[in-house]
């Protein structure tokens, strides 16, 4: 053997290749958890169908309420934008419209430019859902049907 | 020997962390609820679905549904010896919850809607559906049957597509001799 020569012995070699496949679990075991906890949740679906969902559950939006509330029944004396606004607020752009009624209302004025900006990155990340409703709609006592249909912005 | 000896006694400290460590990594992932199915494609946005079931809101507004001075429950119990007397009323609103033409099929087929009604009383039961009745037949999808209880697409060459959403609501009122009257509401949106 020349002066200066390093000689791996089998036992290193094993060594070696012990710690490699350690390393090698290790980065596994990292990459798994990091993805677990680095996920992203998208909830926008939920909060757009519980926010549309209110609409027509709760009195305090347009539920008709006759001594109990009627889920579904529309009173159409509340069906007016500022009722939207105390019920929903202004966080999530909403644009409603009973169509037999005719009667579209919104919760911010300038809910097109909501829209349009929306819908220039829906496609990465929905935030526009629409829905329809088939309600009843009480107006002073006499009932009729409808659908409302409704749209949310949720970013 | 000694040296084979320690060795062997690391390599089973090693042994022993790593598989702690494997074991706590699935103690927090199952302690998380994380599925396999969420793992396997972690890369992929984990969306909430929506809850498409209106807990049968539609069903108790169509039953609620003034028709000449009675609501349509009312109207099918004291018609229910006239099947076309109820399916006249019964059209004019499912036709606005949902509803189904050729020219959707073929532009816009994720809009497709079809229904089928049960009204079951004690002595007998009344099916309605809706849609093309008894079979709809498009240009370029496939052929849908609406005879049965539920609609069935018949595939053609090429095509093979299904609903993408089937509901199903259903109540029970008593009648005017205080029997029960079993309905069901089936829906079968979308075509994908």
């Amino acid at each position: 053997m020349k002066k200066g020569a390093y000689m791996i012995s089998g036992e290193t070699l094993l060594w070696i290749n012990r710690i490699l496949l350690t390393i090698i679990i290790l980065g596994a075991v990292f990459f798994v958890v990091n993805s677990a906890i680095a996920r992203e949740i998208n909830i926008n679906e939920s909060i757009a169908d519980l926010t549309i969902r209110k609409l027509y559950y709760s009195s305090e939006c347009f539920a008709l309420q006759n001594v109990v509330i009627e889920p579904g029944e529309i009173d159409i004396s509340k069906f007016t934008e500022e009722r939207l606004r105390n019920c929903i607020g202004l966080n999530y752009p909403i644009k409603l419209e009973l169509e037999n009624n005719e009667k579209t209302i919104s919760n911010i004025e300038n809910y097109r430019d909501a829209f349009n900006l929306c819908q220039v990155g829906n496609k990465q990340k929905q935030c526009l859902f629409k829905s329809q409703q088939y309600v009843l709609v009480s107006n002073n006592g006499k009932v009729s049907y409808d659908i409302l249909k409704a749209e949310v912005i949720v970013q | 020997m000694k040296k084979g000896v320690l060795g062997e006694g690391l390599m089973d400290g090693f042994s022993i962390i790593t598989l702690a460590i494997i074991l706590t990594v699935f103690f927090v992932l199952f302690a998380n609820e994380i599925s396999y199915a969420d793992m396997k494609n972690i890369s992929e946005i984990i969306t909430s679905k929506k809850v498409s079931n209106d807990g049968g809101l539609t069903l108790k507004n169509l039953m609620n549904t003034p028709i000449e001075d009675v609501n349509l429950y009312e109207f099918i119990i004291l018609n229910q010896n006239d099947k076309d007397k109820i399916k006249e009323k019964v059209r004019e609103p499912m036709n606005k919850i949902c509803k189904v033409d050729s020219k959707m099929l073929v532009d816009n087929p994720q809009e497709v809607c079809l229904w089928y009604l049960e009204i079951k009383f004690t002595d007998k039961t009344i099916f309605l559906n809706g849609g093309y009745d008894p079979i709809i037949h498009s240009f370029n999808t496939d052929a849908i049957v609406t005879t049965g209880t539920e609609p069935k697409i018949l595939p053609l060459v090429g095509f093979d597509k299904k609903f993408r959403n089937s509901l199903e609501y259903s109540l029970s009122l008593p009648d005017y001799k205080k029997n029960l009257v079993n309905i069901k509401l089936k829906l079968f949106k979308g075509l994908s």
